[in-house]
């Protein structure tokens, strides 16, 4: 990966949908889950139970099932969609940059943009999470702190979990020009892992892992299968997708 | 020995059921000239140039580009310009800011985008979208991009399409000003044989994939008054095809006729003279002058 390379990816990425989607969703996400605590979390805390983690924990269960893949299907089609649409992919490839290098930074800024999403996401929830313990101190916030390291090992894992299906929509978006259709494809996956939720073998479906991550998530839990997985998918997917989009002819 | 700024040997390119895009190209672009890269849309034009550009591979042959082989992208790259179709510009973003992520893959400073827009007259749009640009202007912002670093090599592809006559004119002018005062090689596509001739010290003629000329503009002009085809036409045309062709390069054109290449109006009648000796009943005989203009215009009428 190259340095240039990122800082433009990033400035291309200015006035595009993709930064109100990364800022406005988490955002709004965070807004939703701290209304419903303003208004019934009676209901949801009870008593003896740590209202930090109710909080976070409800965050991160609304948003780790379909959300968050689906973010990350529609941030890879639109990242690489300003190449598409402006024919530049020729602009690009004409630069003094070599393909690889090209490959490996679009993958690189896509995911990184993915990692910021996710830890505004997480400061969201930590911010609003103390400001509910201000406006409603008697759900009873005095008595607890909140778990920070359980929280942030949570939302790492999620993230992980994440980039199997990352890299898998990267290679449809890489050579879709209808962003439709890699955003299409990449819904239905999700929905599907949602539909699979129980089969036995779907430690094995990447559209799946975020919500696996959540799911068995317990204090001690360590690295899980599917993490593991989720990383050597991702390893041998964006190798073998090089490959052949090394080969890949610009008309 | 004159050195090549660009040099390909039968380079080739078919892709899926269309075979032969591209055809045994052997283009040979001086350094230091202008070389116009002239045939019909449809010809082949913008496949060559994305082949030199590696934008596609090439199936067959080699691309020989200021002594660096066609692996040697990233070293080629570092040295040309490059101008294709549409400019691919980011158009949600101002022409600077274009300017500025080329600059940045480059590793070029600011200083420098403010000479190239300077260079191509942009300096009052400079800072709107590219939106809401005219073809020219995204021309030029383009252009200026193409000389972000400095290059010896310019490959522009069709650099005056969708201009307007002034605006064709300061390209051109432009054009002939990088190459004369800092000696930058320039490789343009075009289909107009005017901009060719006024342009270009070499020009090459590429028609259905082929390079059916190569050479000056001065060879270019005797090509055109000596050239001289015989239109043919017999009752049985493929023996005739094949008695004419013994001798001289013999071409069916799609309605039957046939075409054949001759040193000079005289050799007809020798045509005729044999075509009768053999039997075979000469419907039609007429000289064809090959001027290469109007050869020109009946290729590109159906764009």
């Amino acid at each position: 990966m190259n340095k240039n390379i990122i800082a433009t990816e990033f400035k291309k990425i200015k006035h595009t949908p993709v930064i109100w989607i990364s800022i406005l969703a988490p955002l709004i996400l965070a807004l939703m889950v701290f209304l419903i605590f303003l208004f019934q979390g009676d209901t949801l805390i009870r008593q003896g139970m740590n209202p930090y983690d109710v909080f976070l924990r409800m965050g991160w269960n609304n948003s780790a099932f379909f959300l968050i893949p689906l973010f990350v299907v529609i941030l890879n089609s639109l990242i690489i969609n300003i190449e598409h649409s402006n024919g530049g992919w020729k602009m690009l490839l004409t630069a003094p940059v070599s393909r690889l290098n090209i490959y490996l930074s679009k993958w690189g800024v896509i995911n990184l943009w993915s990692l910021i999403t996710h830890a505004l996401f997480a400061l969201f929830l930590l911010i609003l999470v103390n400001v509910l313990s201000w406006v409603k101190p008697g759900l009873g916030f005095a008595d607890f702190s909140p778990d920070l390291q359980s929280f942030f090992w949570l939302s790492l894992k999620i993230f992980f979990a994440t980039l199997a299906l990352s890299t898998i929509q990267y290679q449809l978006a890489l050579w879709m020009k209808n962003n439709f259709k890699s955003i299409g494809i990449g819904l239905m996956a999700v929905i599907a892992g949602l539909i699979l939720s129980n089969w036995e073998h779907i430690d094995y479906f990447p559209y799946a892992y975020t919500g696996l991550s959540f799911n068995n998530f317990t204090n001690d839990t360590g690295i899980l299968l599917h993490e593991y997985l989720s990383l050597a998918y991702t390893a041998v997917i964006l190798t073998v997708g090089w490959f052949l989009w090394k080969r890949k002819q610009f008309k | 020995m004159i050195e090549n700024a660009i040099e390909t040997k039968q380079l080739s390119y078919s892709y899926g059921k269309k075979k032969n895009v591209v055809k045994d190209l052997d283009i040979k672009v001086e350094k230091g000239k202008i070389y116009s890269f002239l045939g019909p849309n449809g010809a082949g034009k913008s496949t060559t140039i994305k082949l030199l550009l590696g934008l596609l591979h090439t199936n067959q042959g080699n691309i020989n580009i200021l002594s660096y082989d066609q692996s040697e992208r990233v070293s080629i790259n570092q040295h040309i310009g490059v101008l294709v179709e549409n400019p691919g510009l980011y158009e949600h973003l101002s022409g600077k800011a274009n300017l500025e992520i080329q600059a940045d893959l480059r590793g070029i400073s600011k200083d420098r985008i403010t000479e190239v827009v300077k260079q191509v007259e942009m300096e009052k749009a400079a800072n709107a979208k590219v939106k809401t640009y005219s073809t020219g202007m995204k021309q030029r912002i383009g252009l200026a991009v193409a000389m972000l670093q400095k290059p010896d090599l310019l490959i522009l592809d069709e650099p005056t399409n969708g201009l307007d006559p002034r605006g064709i004119r300061e390209i051109r002018d432009l054009l002939i000003k990088l190459n004369q005062e800092l000696g930058i090689t320039i490789f343009l596509s075009t289909h107009l044989i005017s901009e060719a001739e006024r342009l270009s010290h070499r020009i090459g003629i590429i028609q259905q994939g082929k390079l059916v000329f190569q050479g000056s503009r001065k060879e270019l002009e005797n090509m055109k008054s000596s050239a001289v085809s015989a239109w043919i036409n017999t009752d049985d045309n493929e023996k005739a095809a094949e008695i004419l062709g013994k001798n001289n390069q013999v071409e069916k054109h799609e309605d039957g006729y046939l075409l054949i290449d001759c040193t000079d109006e005289k050799q007809i009648a020798d045509f005729t003279r044999t075509l009768v000796h053999e039997n075979l009943n000469v419907y039609h005989a007429s000289v064809y002058q090959a001027d290469l203009e109007e050869m020109f215009l009946n290729l590109t009428k159906d764009e």
